[in-house]
C-alpha cells in the first residue's frame, strides 16, 4: 500500500475531519454520553434494586442463554454451510447462497411475525412440534429459534472468506504426509478456521442480546417467563422509569462492548505467534 | 528551467531523510539521483514537487528558473511528474488522462476544445500511443502505460520533469527501451529533468549528470564518466559496478588503506611480471557473456573476480584450477579519513 | 469457489450439503415464503385493499421519507468519513474507524432510547424544546434521527476499506497536474468508488426503510403521524389483523428482495471491475 503522509498535499483534511467529527460527536457521542450518565448517575441503590430485581435477572439470563445457545447451534450449522458453499458444487448453490443474506435485508418485524406464523401451533413447523409435545412459538425455543435466524449470516459470512484463503498446498501436504481426510479436516483445517468462527460466533452472539423486532413477536413476552431484555429497557421507558431503562441499557452496552473487545484480543493472542515468526 | 536546493534538510519520525543537501541542475539537463533505498533522493525529489516540506531553516532555498517555489503548492508549481506505479486515473482513457491538466485549468487558460485535441494527439503521436487513445489503462501494458504517464505530466507544459523510479516496476527488457526512448525524448523535448533511480546502470545510461545519495548525503555530483572513472569515495565506487577490495598501506604516509580495482582493470598473466603480481588459482571460469569472467582465489584474498575479453582468454587459454598470476593496471585507493 | 483433488469421501458430501439446504431452506426459506402466503391468504382484493388503506400510505410515505433524508445525510458524512481516513493518515485514526462501527455493536432499542433521554419529555433539552414548541420525540424528527444513528456506518464501511486499497496517488498525481480539491474528488475519486458508493446506499436504504426496534422507541406509535411501514406491520399484528399485517409485510419483503438482487449484480460489478485486462504490448 502507498506510504501516506500526515499532511499531505490532497485537500480537504481540515474540512473532512471536522465535519466527521461534528456528525459523530452530534449522533453518536453526545447520546450515547446521555445514556452513560443517566444510567451511571443515579443512586447506587436505585441502580441495583433496576438491575437485579427479580423479572431483570429473569430476563438477563433468558437473554444471555437463548443468545448463546442459538450462536452454538449457529457456529456449528454455519460452518458446515459455509464450508459447502465454497468447496462443493450443486444446483440451487447461488440460491443458498442468497438466501444465507435474507436475515440481514429483511426487517426485522417482517421475520418476526413470519416466524411466529411458521411455529405457532397451526403453521408449517409447529403443527409437526405439537404432538411432540414442542411448543415453539411463545416459549424460549421460539427465541432461541428467531436468534438463530437473525444471526446465521453473521457466522456463515465471517468464515466464508477463510473458508476460501485456505491454502490448498496444506492439505495437499497433510494428504502426502498420511493423514486421512478426516484427520485433515480436525487437525489441519479447522483450527485455521477457528479464529473466524470465533470472531463469528462472538459478532452473532452480540448481535443476539440486542434483538428486539424480530424476537418480541414469537417470544410471547411473558414476564420472568419469556420477556427479553430488550423489550424490559422499552417497558420501562413506556412507564417512564427512564433511570432504569438506562441501567439495563448500559449494562448491555458494556457487555457487548466488552464481549467485542474479547473477540480482538483474543484474534490478536491467538495469532502472536505467527507475528513473531513473520 | 535550471532547478536550485541549498540547505536542504529532512528528518521524519524515526530517521532522517536529507541532511543539509544542496543541489544544481542545469536548464535543459536530465540529472539522474542515484543511489541504494532510504539515501534521500526520492525525499528530495518530492520537496521540489512539492509533495513534502524541508525542515524549517532560514538558509534553505529550493528555486526553479530563479524564482523560490517553496512558498508555493504542489499544485501552483507546474511540475510534470512521473509515478513508479503509473498513478494513471483508471476510469479515464488515455486521451482524457492525458488532457486531464488541461481540462482541469482555470476557465482563462483553459485551451478550447479543437486545441485541447490538438495538443493531446500531438503527445499521443510523440508516445506512439495514438491507436490506444480511447482504452483504459488497465488494457495497456506496464510500458504503455508510464508513456502514457509521461504524455500526461508533459501535457502541462511543466518548467520540470521529475521522474520517480519511473521504470522500477517494469520488465528488465522493457524498462533497457523505455530507457533509450526517454533519451531520445528528452532529445525532442528539452525540460529540465530529474530523475531517481537505484539502478547505477540506468543513471549511467540515461543522464547528463549524476548526483550519488547516500544515507541522506550527497557523495558525489558529475557526468557518467567522472563518477565511473573518477569516484570521489568508497561509496561511489562500490555502488557503481563490480569491484575488487584490497587491504594495504599506503606507501606515501604508512596508513592503512584500501584499493577499489575493477574486474576488467585486473590483468592475468602466466607469469609474474613484476612485484606486485599475485598468484592465484582459478576457481571459475565463465565465458558466456560480453566478457570473460574469471574468478580467482589467492591467499590472502578468498575471492577476485577478473575481466578479460574474449581474444585474451583465448591468448591465455587458462583452465579451471590452473594457478596464475594477477596484476593491478588501474585502481582507485582510498585511505581511512576518505572512507 | 476452489476444487480440490484432496475432497471428502462421498458420503460426507452428500450429508454436508443435505444438512445445509435443510437448515437453510427450513430456517430462511419458509419464512420469506409464508410473508406473502400469508398475505393473500384473504384473497387478492384484500391484499390490494390493505396496502392501499390511508394509514399504510402514510406509514409508507413517513418511511420514504425517513429513507430520503437519512440517506442523503449519511451519503455526505460516508464520503466525508471515507475521504479522511482513506487519504490521510493522523493521530487517532484507528480511534474514529471504531467509532464508527459503534452503531453495530449497539441495539435497535439503545439507539432509540439514548435519543429519548436526550430530547424526551425528562431528557435533557425536553424543557427547552417545549419551551419553543418543538418535538423531536413521538415526530417525525426523532424518528429521522434515530434512523440516521441506526444507518450511518454503512456507506462509511464500504467506501473506507476500497478507498485504502486504491490509496491516494491518484489524487497526488491530480494534485499535481493542478487540479482543486473538488475537481479532483468528482473526477479521480467519484469515478473510483461509484460500485461501491451505490452498494452502501443499497445496503442502507434497506435498513432505514426496515428499521423497527429503534424507530419504536422513539416514535410513540401514532397512527397517520408517526408509524413507519414496520410500525404499521407491528399494530396491525397486535390487533389480530393478521392478512393486513403480512400484506403490508410483503411490500417490505419485496424490497428486501429488490436489495439483495442489487446486492448481487453490484458485486458482480465490482468484481468485474477488479479484475486486469492488460494486453501485451
Amino acid at each position: 500500500m502507498p506510504r501516506l503522509r500526515p499532511h499531505s498535499v490532497i485537500p480537504g483534511f481540515g474540512l473532512t475531519l471536522g465535519y466527521t467529527l461534528s456528525y459523530l460527536s452530534l449522533i453518536v457521542l453526545i447520546p450515547l454520553t446521555a445514556l452513560a450518565l443517566k444510567g451511571a448517575v443515579q443512586p447506587w441503590a436505585q441502580f441495583r434494586e433496576a438491575v437485579f430485581d427479580p423479572r431483570t435477572l429473569a430476563a438477563w439470563r433468558l437473554t444471555f442463554g437463548t443468545a448463546f445457545i442459538a450462536s452454538v447451534i449457529n457456529a456449528f450449522f454455519g460452518l458446515i454451510v459455509a464450508w459447502t458453499l465454497v468447496r462443493y458444487d450443486f444446483p440451487g448453490r447461488r440460491i443458498l447462497d442468497a438466501l444465507i443474506d435474507v436475515p440481514f435485508a429483511l426487517p426485522t418485524a417482517v421475520s418476526g411475525i413470519a416466524l411466529t406464523a411458521i411455529y405457532s401451533q397451526n403453521g408449517w413447523m409447529g403443527r409437526w412440534l405439537q404432538p411432540l409435545g414442542i411448543k415453539a412459538a411463545f416459549s424460549p425455543l421460539g427465541i432461541v429459534i428467531a436468534l438463530t435466524f437473525i444471526g446465521l449470516p453473521f457466522i456463515v459470512r465471517t468464515v466464508q472468506p477463510a473458508v476460501e484463503d485456505l491454502d490448498p498446498a496444506i492439505e495437499e501436504a497433510a494428504a502426502l504426509l498420511g493423514a486421512s481426510r478426516a484427520t485433515t479436516l480436525a487437525r489441519v483445517i479447522f483450527p485455521a478456521l477457528q479464529p473466524a468462527l470465533i470472531a463469528g460466533f462472538v459478532t452473532a452472539f452480540a448481535r443476539s442480546l440486542g434483538e428486539y423486532g424480530s424476537v418480541i413477536f414469537i417470544s410471547g413476552n411473558m414476564p420472568m417467563k419469556t420477556e427479553i431484555a430488550s423489550l424490559l429497557i422499552v417497558t420501562k421507558l413506556e412507564e417512564f422509569d427512564y433511570s432504569g431503562a438506562a441501567a439495563i441499557a448500559l449494562l448491555m452496552l458494556v457487555s457487548s462492548f466488552l464481549l467485542l473487545l474479547l473477540v480482538n484480543v483474543g484474534q490478536w493472542w491467538s495469532t502472536r505467534h505467527l507475528r513473531r515468526v513473520a | 528551467m535550471a532547478i536550485e536546493a541549498r540547505h536542504v534538510s529532512k528528518s521524519f519520525a524515526n530517521y532522517v531523510a536529507l541532511r543539509d543537501v544542496g543541489l544544481e541542475v542545469n536548464d535543459g539537463e536530465l540529472m539522474a539521483l542515484l543511489g541504494p533505498s532510504g539515501s534521500g533522493k526520492t525525499t528530495l525529489l518530492r520537496i521540489i514537487a512539492g509533495l513534502d516540506t524541508p525542515d524549517p531553516n532560514s538558509e534553505t532555498v529550493v528555486t526553479v528558473d530563479g524564482q523560490d517555489i517553496l512558498d508555493r503548492s504542489a499544485s501552483e508549481r507546474r511540475v510534470g511528474f512521473v509515478f513508479q506505479h503509473y498513478a494513471l486515473f483508471r476510469h479515464m482513457t488515455v486521451f482524457e488522462n492525458i488532457a486531464f491538466g488541461l481540462r482541469v485549468r482555470p476557465r482563462k487558460l483553459r485551451p478550447r476544445e479543437p486545441e485541447l485535441r490538438r495538443r493531446v494527439n500531438e503527445l499521443l503521436d510523440l508516445i506512439q500511443l495514438g491507436r490506444w487513445a480511447h482504452h483504459y489503462p488497465s488494457q495497456l501494458s506496464g510500458g504503455q502505460r508510464q508513456r502514457v504517464a509521461l504524455a500526461r505530466a508533459l501535457a502541462i507544459e511543466p518548467s520540470v520533469l521529475l521522474l520517480d523510479e519511473p521504470f522500477g516496476a517494469l520488465d528488465a527488457k522493457v524498462r533497457q527501451e523505455l530507457r533509450r526512448w526517454l533519451r531520445a525524448l528528452h532529445a525532442k523535448i528539452p525540460v529540465t529533468s530529474v530523475l531517481v533511480t537505484h539502478d547505477q546502470e540506468e543513471a549511467l545510461e540515461v543522464a547528463d549528470r549524476i548526483v550519488i545519495m547516500n544515507q541522506g548525503r550527497i557523495e558525489q555530483t558529475g557526468t557518467p564518466d567522472e563518477v565511473f572513472h573518477h569516484p570521489a569515495s568508497e561509496f561511489v565506487v562500490t555502488f557503481l559496478g563490480n569491484v575488487n577490495l584490497f587491504h594495504g598501506r599506503s606507501e606515501a604516509n604508512g596508513q592503512a588503506a584500501r584499493m577499489f580495482v575493477r574486474p576488467y582493470e585486473l590483468e592475468i598473466e602466466r607469469n609474474p611480471s613484476n612485484v606486485s603480481s599475485v598468484a592465484a588459482r582459478i576457481q571459475r571460469i565463465q565465458s558466456a557473456g560480453p566478457m570473460v569472467r574469471v574468478e580467482l582465489t589467492s591467499d590472502q584474498y578468498e575471492a577476485i573476480t577478473a575481466e578479460l575479453t574474449h581474444d585474451r582468454f583465448r591468448d591465455l587459454s587458462i583452465k579451471t584450477g590452473e594457478t596464475v598470476f594477477v596484476k593491478v593496471r588501474d585502481a582507485r585507493v582510498f585511505q581511512a579519513a576518505n572512507i | 469457489m476452489s476444487f480440490h483433488p484432496h475432497t471428502e469421501p462421498k458420503w460426507m458430501r452428500t450429508a454436508f450439503i443435505g444438512a445445509s439446504i435443510v437448515f437453510v431452506g427450513v430456517l430462511i426459506l419458509l419464512p420469506v415464503i409464508s410473508v406473502f402466503t400469508e398475505a393473500f391468504r384473504k384473497g387478492v382484493s384484500f391484499y390490494l385493499a390493505s396496502i392501499s388503506d390511508p394509514l399504510a400510505m402514510s406509514a409508507l410515505r413517513l418511511t420514504l421519507i425517513t429513507a430520503g433524508v437519512t440517506l442523503a445525510a449519511n451519503l455526505v458524512f460516508g464520503l466525508a468519513a471515507s475521504w479522511v481516513i482513506a487519504k490521510f493518515s493522523f493521530p487517532g485514526r484507528n480511534v474514529l474507524l471504531s467509532l464508527i462501527d459503534l452503531p453495530f455493536a449497539v441495539s435497535p432499542v439503545i439507539s432509540g432510547l439514548v435519543f429519548v433521554l436526550l430530547f424526551g419529555a425528562q431528557g435533557w433539552f425536553g424543557d427547552s424544546l417545549s419551551r419553543h414548541g418543538l418535538q423531536i420525540i413521538f415526530a417525525t424528527p426523532g424518528v429521522i434521527l434515530a434512523t440516521i444513528f441506526v444507518t450511518f456506518p454503512f456507506i462509511a464501511r464500504e467506501l473506507i476499506p476500497l478507498m485504502q486499497e486504491q490509496g491516494a496517488e491518484e489524487e497526488e498525481a491530480a494534485v499535481l497536474l493542478g487540479a482543486s480539491g473538488w475537481q479532483i474528488f468528482r473526477r479521480v475519486t467519484l469515478p473510483n468508488i461509484r460500485w461501491a458508493l451505490v452498494y452502501g446506499v443499497v445496503l442502507a436504504n434497506a435498513r432505514a426503510m426496515g428499521e423497527f426496534g429503534a424507530v419504536s422507541v422513539v416514535s410513540g406509535h401514532i397512527r397517520g403521524r408517526t408509524n413507519t411501514l414496520p410500525l404499521h406491520v407491528e399494530i396491525l399484528y397486535n390487533e389480530y389483523n393478521f392478512s393486513a399485517a403480512f400484506a403490508v409485510a410483503s411490500l417490505l419483503a419485496l424490497l428486501a428482495l429488490v436489495t439483495l438482487l442489487a446486492k448481487a449484480a453490484l458485486e458482480w460489478r465490482i468484481r468485474a471491475e477488479e479484475r486486469p485486462a492488460v494486453m501485451e504490448e
